[in-house]
């Protein structure tokens, strides 16, 4: 026994040191500044090149670039998950206008105040994104100004509002047609307060109180629905600021709506097929409304954790200096956010242009409203917007409704369920765990009346077992139980100064009256439905295809198991673009509520019908031929021998992929993430995306527990049931 | 006889074509211009290398993809070692709370992963384990370890009880019986095991999106899926790093097919 010991400590210790991943050594004799940055393109081009230059001037100061993708929602997250991780890495952070209230509400942020010199020198909407309660967080570093532009061909001058905007891009011709961002994401919210901007009114009032359901809001919106299949392509609701550029480029607008860095790309004679044909004007307006341009662009600023405060402000100064910023203009055509540079002929050659329209589009910008929640308002909003162009949901109620979503995120307190939402809840909750505690009596009643267990082994097996039961309990069973206890409490990470107050079963109530989540839980039974029907009924024809004998029967098998062993991102990121690469057809797939289920249930389909007949297909083969055989000689045709013959004896085999394919289908998530982002609206959204956006996005722990709860005693319902049904059938499993 | 010949010969080229054409497309989409693509071409006019070359030049694909096979590779490794006296114990072993442990494990690996990743985030947070290797092992491992007990407690069922028998009756301890006699005996099925748990971890996504935040530690479905540019999905180069994440596990699956198949399929084999 004790060398047997020896031998499990020696496998044990093995074990940990396979696990322990060893981390990269640090160099101690130079400051290490992490600065994560774009690792794509010109853009990391001159990063690179300005980041040595400061280098060179700072002795002992070294700057590595944490590649991170450079689109901005999938920043933004990034940055949320390090900066609520404690990590002293990055120390200068990259923020979009938009996130700065956020981040320094949640105090990840170090106060700048004092780092600019020349502060003056700013446009003062630029400065002002980046205050929060009276201190300066970030450096603006480049300033993007949203701006129409236009075939100087085809169109005589600039249209002033967007009635007329719309009438000419509707007109008959060749080309026709105005594009702008559609898709469900900080873009679409961006292009709505233009338009509304420009109807008169505004997201967030001079009060600071959410103004979407005012009746500017609807009109405003009615436009760009109506503008949807008539002046502009059913597409753009799929678009993001790059669709819109390829369609432009390639002559297929006449006006679009997009930031500056668009104009020298289209400028390209090599590329563009409209280059020489360009011009930009500031967007339109409306009677009683303004011409309204979204602020867009980035800031830098210091991580509050940072182990280098100074080297990093010495960082922030270097690179929102004068010149850097002109260099950053002469590449990549992001205006300088300082209003001396206007003024520097430099800039006029590096851009190509005159200054002075420039100057005008950039006052025009303003700046979207400064709260700390705006991430959450803005995907509240891009939901609703969404749901609405593409026609789920009529406009005015969808802007009610995120209006009022918006107020209770404003409000701080989460919305105080019903009276009857929360008796309901309890009631469930009760008649829950008197069923989950007769089951458990009933299965102790059976399991005494079984065979009586060997006693000497007993110690044996639990220590044999025990290394597997601490891994799975530390790591599955422990999770869960401390998920329960949150789902009772009210926590949101992002304002942590508020605690995390017990509230009983509120969060479950929030959920049964939520329309979202009733929504995503539909969605995902008929996901789940629809895909296992599918790939049931296929993949018992491709079962039963190959169990035929035919030549080249090893490879057939060989290649069916492909698909299902690639991995799902892989999966998706294929069938997603086999669905977008298609311009020209009007077929919007992505952006269409009930067609984008066809590219989602396809790839899920394609995934794993043949996981499904490989399955049944050993099922097959443990028949016995000759029951086939003879039922063949007794006249049975083809559906009756199925129905009566191969059926029955893969029954079981059958259940096993209905088992695993429910319940996998039941937690779709890498599939849907990846390849429709749940879109267009909440079209596509499952209950387990659902759950990610409130729980790592939203960063609401304790609703997002809640919704844990309840996916997982759906689930367990799920894996009871079939659990019962595979042991009925005989086999213990 | 010969009719039912042609309609399979049919219906196998279709059933390889709906298998092959999203992986060919993939593979011209990583092959062709990008201007050629969006113009609607499945068929390459020209074959262009810059997006294998701009993914072989940058670290996109190099650092993930070793990310990737250490943490694939330390999940398998501690999955058998851990999992397989477990699976022993409750193949052979008659306890009283066998039954409650193998219900305990069937629900953990049928439960949905979502609904743990708040808790797994804090328990790792306070641990320090954030965005480090173990802090993704540790999950893979509990996730992985129901199916590979259940793989290998089948496995071990279907061998010959008698040998170790014959071993413990000639004076050797179980675990002596099970390390020498039993686990030699039973390597197909650990290695069939072990590919399973393999590409299972290798291509988890959920947890690695959750629980890494830099291209540090990201393993490769990550690092593919966030491969955008500030404005654009540069197409060619994910569908070509999105086959080269591919290229291990169909190898592996290729290699492989038989037994990953027969494997997968306990209620055929417990009746063979």
């Amino acid at each position: 026994m004790r060398v047997d010991r020896q031998i499990w400590l020696g496998a044990a210790l093995a074990a940990a040191f396979a696990l322990s991943g060893c981390g990269p050594a640090q160099p101690e004799s130079e400051t290490v500044l992490v600065f994560p940055g774009s690792s794509v393109g010109a853009e990391a081009e001159l990063l690179t090149r300005q980041l040595r230059r400061f280098e060179a001037l700072h002795a002992g100061v070294r700057v590595v670039v944490l590649p991170t993708p450079d689109a901005a929602d999938e920043r933004h997250q990034l940055y949320v998950q390090w900066l609520n991780a404690k990590t002293p890495d990055p120390d200068v952070l990259q923020v979009d206008v938009i996130w700065t209230p956020e981040f320094a509400a949640a105090g990840w942020l170090r106060p700048l105040d004092g780092a600019v010199a020349d502060a003056a020198d700013f446009f003062p909407a630029t400065l002002e994104a980046h205050r929060h309660a009276g201190h300066l967080y970030a450096v603006p570093w480049f300033a993007d100004v949203a701006m129409l532009y236009y075939r100087s061909d085809l169109v005589a001058h600039a249209p002033r509002t967007y009635d007329e905007l719309a009438a000419l891009a509707e007109r008959p011709g060749t080309t026709r047609g105005y594009v702008w961002q559609g898709a469900r994401y900080e873009g679409l919210v961006a292009v709505f307060s233009e338009v509304l901007g420009a109807f008169g009114g505004n997201i967030v009032d001079g009060a600071g109180n959410v103004s979407v359901d005012a009746p500017e809001a609807v009109r405003a919106l009615t436009f760009l629905k109506t503008t949807i299949g008539r002046a502009s392509p059913e597409r753009v609701l799929s678009f993001r600021e790059e669709q819109t550029r390829y369609a432009f480029q390639n002559g297929e607008a006449l006006f679009m709506r997009n930031w500056p860095y668009a104009l020298p790309l289209l400028e390209d004679r090599a590329k563009s097929k409209v280059a020489g044909r360009v011009a930009i004007a500031p967007l339109p307006s409306m009677p009683g409304g303004q011409p309204t341009a979204t602020l867009g662009g980035s800031a830098l600023a210091i991580n509050a954790r940072s182990d280098h405060p100074d080297q990093a402000k010495q960082l922030i100064e270097f690179l929102t200096a004068p010149e850097q910023m002109l260099e950053r203009a002469a590449a990549l055509n992001q205006l300088p956010p300082r209003q001396s540079s206007y003024h520097d002929p430099r800039l006029s050659a590096a851009l190509g242009r005159p200054l002075a329209p420039l100057r005008r589009i950039v006052e025009t910008a303003r700046p979207r409203p400064a709260t700390p929640y705006w991430s959450e308002l803005s995907r509240i909003l891009q939901v609703h917007l969404h749901r609405a162009l593409t026609a789920q949901e009529p406009e005015s109620s969808a802007l009610h409704a995120a209006a009022r979503e918006m107020r209770a995120v404003l409000t701080e307190t989460q919305a105080r369920p019903s009276r009857a939402a929360l008796l309901f809840t309890h009631g469930a909750a009760l008649v829950l765990a008197l069923g989950s505690g007769w089951l458990l009596w009933r299965a102790g009643k059976r399991r005494a009346r079984s065979r009586p267990p060997v006693r000497g082994e007993r110690g044996l097996a639990w220590m044999l077992m025990a290394p597997a039961l601490a891994v799975v309990g530390g790591f599955a069973a422990f999770p869960l139980v401390y998920t329960f206890y949150e789902s009772l409490h009210a926590r949101d990470l992002r304002t942590p100064w508020r605690g995390h107050p017990f509230v009983g079963l509120e969060n479950y109530a929030a959920l049964l009256e939520s329309a979202r989540f009733w929504g995503a839980f539909g969605r995902t039974a008929l996901f789940a439905a629809l895909s296992v029907t599918f790939e049931l009924i296929l993949g018992l024809s491709v079962a039963l295809l190959l169990d035929r004998s035919f030549r080249g029967r090893g490879i057939a098998r060989a290649t069916a198991l492909l698909p299902w062993a690639i991995p799902t991102v892989v999966t998706a990121l294929i069938w997603r673009l086999l669905f977008e690469a298609q311009p020209g057809s009007e077929t919007a797939w992505l952006t269409d509520p009930i067609r984008a289920w066809v590219p989602l249930l396809l790839a899920d389909i394609w995934k794993t019908t043949p996981f499904v007949a490989l399955l049944l297909l050993s099922g097959l083969s443990t028949l016995d031929p000759r029951l086939d055989e003879a039922a063949r000689m007794d006249g049975a045709g083809f559906l009756q021998r199925l129905r009566y013959v191969t059926l029955p004896g893969i029954r079981r085999a059958l259940l096993v992929a209905l088992v695993f394919r429910t319940l996998d289908a039941f937690r779709v998530f890498d599939l849907v993430y990846v390849l429709t982002g749940g879109g267009p609206g909440t079209a596509t959204e499952p209950l387990a995306l659902f759950t990610f956006s409130v729980l790592l996005e939203n960063l609401r722990f304790g609703l997002g527990s809640a919704l844990s709860v309840l996916i997982f005693i759906t689930g367990f319902a799920l894996a009871l049931v079939y659990t019962r049904l595979l042991s009925r059938d005989g086999e213990a499993i | 006889m010969s009719a039912r010949r042609i309609t399979t010969a049919i219906a196998v080229a279709l059933l390889g074509a709906a298998l092959v054409y999203p992986l060919y497309f993939a593979l011209a989409a990583s092959l062709m211009p990008e201007e050629e693509l969006f113009g609607g071409s499945r068929f390459p006019s020209r074959l262009v290398i810059d997006h294998y070359r701009a993914l072989f030049a940058g670290d996109t694909l190099w650092r993930p993809l070793g990310n990737s096979f250490l943490v694939a590779l330390s999940t398998t490794a501690s999955c058998i070692v851990i999992g397989t006296p477990c699976a022993y114990a409750i193949a052979r072993l008659r306890f009283p709370g066998r039954n409650a442990v193998v219900g305990a494990i069937l629900t953990v690996s049928m439960f949905p992963q979502i609904s743990i990743v708040s808790p797994l985030y804090l328990l790792l947070r306070t641990l320090g384990l954030i965005d480090s290797y173990p802090g993704l092992v540790l999950p893979y491992l509990t996730f992985a370890m129901p199916l590979a007990v259940w793989l290998l407690a089948g496995t071990l069922r279907e061998l010959p009880p008698w040998l170790e028998e014959a071993a413990l009756v000639d004076g050797a301890t179980r675990f002596r019986a099970l390390l020498y006699v039993v686990v030699p005996m039973a390597l197909p099925g650990i290695a069939t095991t072990a590919i399973l748990t393999f590409i299972y971890a290798y291509n988890e996504f959920l947890f690695a999106l959750s629980f890494t935040v830099g291209p540090e530690h990201q393993t490769l479905p990550v690092a593919i899926a966030l491969l955008r540019g500030r404005y654009q999905i540069p197409w060619g180069e994910v569908m070509a790093a999105s086959l080269m994440a591919s290229l291990p596990v169909m190898l592996l699956v290729l290699a492989f097919q038989r037994r990953i198949a027969r494997s997968l399929s306990p209620g055929a084999r417990s009746r063979r």
